[in-house]
């Protein structure tokens, strides 16, 4: 690039680059005062998820939820600032939008079998050495919840 | 099959939430030097190339020290390892082995790409010195760049689901 510079003059140089679309994607430069304020902003949202997490007593899926939502808020500070994808095209939010789509129904898919895993793989208590104590009150517990439809149903009820 | 109190018990005792938050913190601003170093990419200025992405190196190297050792070498001695492997003495509840399986698995595949980041940050560094960038031919740099805030992206989730579950 340098070399081309150097043997055509600076308008016709700079004509040239400015037809390269590749690299005029790329050409927002974010100023010292935002990458700053962004990184404020991150130390700043990390503090607040401690204390949250700590201090906070929101109940537990009500911790979860401010847990995750700082994290996202955090995730989307560096994605549009760090990541100039605030300045960019919009096609490359909505990719990223549809990959995020994607990892979370991967992440769904492996949670189908969440309630009935322990009818066919009880979790072995390792350091007791004692599976089939905890498999049993395990199952027993899974059937008390409700999860008694995948084995024949106990004669009694409790 | 959901073992919240196993969960919210492990994360108080095998985890320490300041080393977290150290190693989160040096992470964010690891990236905001990176972030800086695209940006003096543009402007055509290669030692603010070189030295930013060599930080930011460091900042990896530092993360994982601190991982590897007050983290990971500990919990090698006292058993803390995953699923099967485990054998610590002191656990309080049956299902801290899968707490500690997904903390290994989701830890040491993070580490991992932390530990490619830290090479790849510093062959950018290097070729920036060689002068192999200019304002408008610096694709290795933003791409480098953003495969380390994806790493920092995904150290920002892990670190509340870990060290902070509610």
């Amino acid at each position: 690039m340098s070399t081309q510079a150097s043997i055509m003059p600076a308008g016709a140089a700079a004509q040239l680059a400015n037809r390269d679309a590749h690299t005029d994607e790329h050409q927002h430069v974010s100023s010292m005062r935002l990458l700053i304020a962004v990184l404020v902003a991150l130390l700043a949202l990390t503090a607040l998820t401690v204390f949250t997490a700590r201090d906070v007593h929101l109940g537990s899926t009500g911790n979860l939820v401010a847990a995750l939502g700082i994290a996202v808020i955090k995730a989307g500070l560096v994605a549009a600032f760090f990541m100039h994808l605030l300045h960019d095209k919009r096609l490359n939010a909505i990719v990223l939008l549809f990959c995020l789509m994607a990892v979370g129904f991967f992440l769904l898919f492996t949670m189908i079998d969440l309630g009935s895993r322990a009818a066919v793989d009880p979790v072995r208590n390792v350091w007791t050495k004692e599976p089939a104590m905890v498999s049993k009150a395990h199952a027993d517990g899974e059937a008390a919840e409700g999860g008694a439809t995948l084995e024949p149903a106990p004669a009694e009820e409790h | 099959m959901w073992h919240p109190e196993a969960f919210r018990g492990a994360a108080e005792h095998y985890l320490s939430w300041q080393i977290g938050a150290t190693n989160t913190a040096v992470l964010l601003v690891s990236s905001f030097a990176v972030a800086w170093g695209v940006r003096c990419a543009q402007l055509g200025k290669k030692w603010g190339v070189a030295l930013n992405y060599t930080f930011a190196a460091l900042c990896g190297v530092a993360f994982l020290a601190l991982k590897i050792g007050l983290e990971y070498i500990p919990k090698i001695q006292h058993g803390e390892l995953p699923a099967g492997l485990f054998h610590y003495a002191h656990g309080g509840d049956a299902y801290e082995p899968i707490f500690l399986s997904i903390y290994w698995v989701a830890t040491a595949t993070h580490g991992l790409h932390v530990l490619i980041g830290v090479f790849l940050l510093l062959w950018v560094a290097w070729r920036a010195l060689r002068g192999h960038f200019g304002p408008r031919h610096y694709t290795a740099v933003e791409n480098i760049g953003l495969y380390w805030h994806i790493v920092d992206v995904i150290w920002i989730f892990l670190f509340p689901l870990l060290y902070l579950v509610p």
